[in-house]
């Protein structure tokens, strides 16, 4: 499990993905920004980068390889998340979706009925109507008449706020050694 | 023939009365981790029950007993006349079995590899997406407005995950509770308790009982989430939490998928805020034994020769 294609560990190779998808971001952000400004010219070219300047950009926060870049872009590029673009010698490279994009696909598929149908998730709560917002409100201003158990005024005191808890049962911080 | 309607009568009881009186008490919800063995103990063993029923009704012509009259159908399966003896109704208590051993294990095949498949994918796009949460070793943030929690359970590497909005809408208490209750769940995998309900509830949507019992345990493990939380956390704290995210994430969630969900998280407040008292010991033990009596019945009904042909 430790080596990989490059022999760049699979842990930090995911990492990396997401380094350089976030890069990719933020360079087409611009792009999308001065093309808005400048007229629309260059209309194939403004949503994507170029190996090059991924690794510029990155270069400026965590020095890597180029051809780590290239690499890490190619299996994003596999994994279709990101497509390529040949112009003349070079390649560029633009994401297929913004973050955002993604952001509301996964909260779609979080509170969705897609997440009924299987054991993928488990939600913290379910969305509720306003009418049934009431019922809770209210459900949750009746107990307040008996303070139970500790102080409930003292919110520094007690608690941790890491919610890092204690571990117990399955350990997993087997997640380094592999399956 | 004992045996046949031994089972089909344990298998009666277990489709009908039983689960409508275990999903209408409210004994669960003081004690969820005795209700989740019960339901448990339920599903095995309506399984057993029914598929035993059906085998034993086919091979009743060949043996008076369910093994060797099993060993008797295997012979003459291998000695290439498989019908051999059986009568229309035996035949129709084999191809019952088969269809329903069939349904069963498919079902839970197909549920848990859609549910890997899936909870890869969105592992794969959360830590794509989402930044780290330092606090919390296994969170991520989600860059989106609305509130909402909620948790990729996995062996290696768990995911539980809050959006901007829940950070925004939560003060620092509440949202370490909502962890604590997130990693609950990632700590003791009780999306294995569920997923069965889940393999069973798609297989068999038309039984009443599935359905029920699919509810019940997913309101369940909830709870069991809610009391480890509250082992760290103020109640009220998390009561809070749980009110305010859900109604945040109503502004996100499709209209077909809100209603039906009041009545197990009201269930779920008020024991936070108003928590019952504790429940007598006798009770979860005495859940705990009806458990094991119920898989150790058709278990006995199947193994044992019964004395009445």
């Amino acid at each position: 499990m430790v080596t990989h294609e490059n022999s760049v560990p699979v842990a930090r190779l995911g990492e990396l993905e997401r380094a350089v998808m976030e890069t990719l971001w933020d360079l087409t952000a611009d792009w999308d920004m001065t093309a808005a400004t400048t007229d629309q010219r260059g209309s194939a070219a403004p949503r994507t980068a170029t190996a090059r300047q991924v690794s510029d950009r990155l270069g400026a926060t965590r020095p890597l390889a180029y051809t780590t870049v290239l690499t890490v872009l190619d299996r994003l590029e596999r994994k279709r998340l990101v497509r390529r673009l040949r112009e003349r010698r070079a390649h560029r490279y633009g994401p297929i979706a913004t973050r955002e994009a993604y952001a509301a696909r996964l909260m779609l598929e979080a509170l969705g009925r897609a997440s009924d149908r299987d054991a993928a998730l488990v939600r913290f709560v379910d969305a509720v109507s306003p009418e049934e917002a009431e019922v809770l409100r209210r459900a949750l201003a009746e107990g307040s008449g008996e303070p139970q158990g500790g102080a409930p005024v003292d919110q520094e005191g007690s608690g941790e706020p890491q919610g890092g808890a204690p571990v117990g049962g399955v350990p997993p911080d087997r997640q380094e050694s592999g399956p | 023939m004992t045996t046949v309607l031994g089972l089909s009568a344990l298998a009666g009881i277990l489709a009908c009365p039983i689960p409508a009186l275990l999903a209408r008490a409210t004994w669960p919800q003081r004690a969820p981790a005795a209700g989740l063995v019960l339901w448990q103990a339920i599903g095995l063993a309506s399984g057993l029950a029914g598929i035993g029923a059906g085998l034993a009704l086919a091979v009743l012509p060949l043996h008076s007993h369910l093994l060797p009259g099993l060993d008797r159908l295997a012979s003459q399966t291998l000695a290439g006349h498989p019908l051999a003896g059986l009568g229309v109704l035996n035949v129709a208590g084999l191809v019952w079995a088969f269809a329903l051993t069939g349904r069963l294990a498919g079902g839970l095949v197909v549920a848990t590899i859609r549910t890997l498949r899936c909870r890869a994918r969105q592992r794969r796009l959360i830590d794509l997406v989402a930044r780290p949460y330092p606090p919390s070793r296994h969170a991520r943030v989600l860059d989106h407005p609305a509130a909402m929690a909620y948790c990729l359970p996995g062996l290696l590497r768990p995911r539980v995950v809050l959006t901007a909005g829940t950070l925004h809408l939560l003060d620092d208490q509440q949202i370490a509770a909502v962890l604590a209750h997130e990693n609950a769940h990632t700590r003791a995998r009780h999306d294995l308790v569920v997923l069965p309900f889940r393999a069973l509830y798609s297989a068999l949507p038309w039984v009443p009982w599935v359905a029920r019992a699919h509810q019940a345990v997913s309101m369940l493990i909830e709870m069991l989430a809610d009391d480890r939380a509250c082992r760290s956390h103020q109640r009220r704290v998390l009561a809070t939490a749980l009110v305010e995210v859900a109604i945040s994430a109503a502004g996100v969630a499709p209209a077909g998928a809100l209603s039906a969900t009041q009545g197990p998280l009201l269930a779920r407040v008020r024991r936070l805020v108003d928590p019952p008292a504790p429940l007598p010991a006798w009770l979860p033990l005495a859940a705990y034994l009806t458990a094991f009596t119920l898989i150790a019945l058709p278990t006995l009904l199947l193994v044992i020769p019964l004395a009445a042909g």
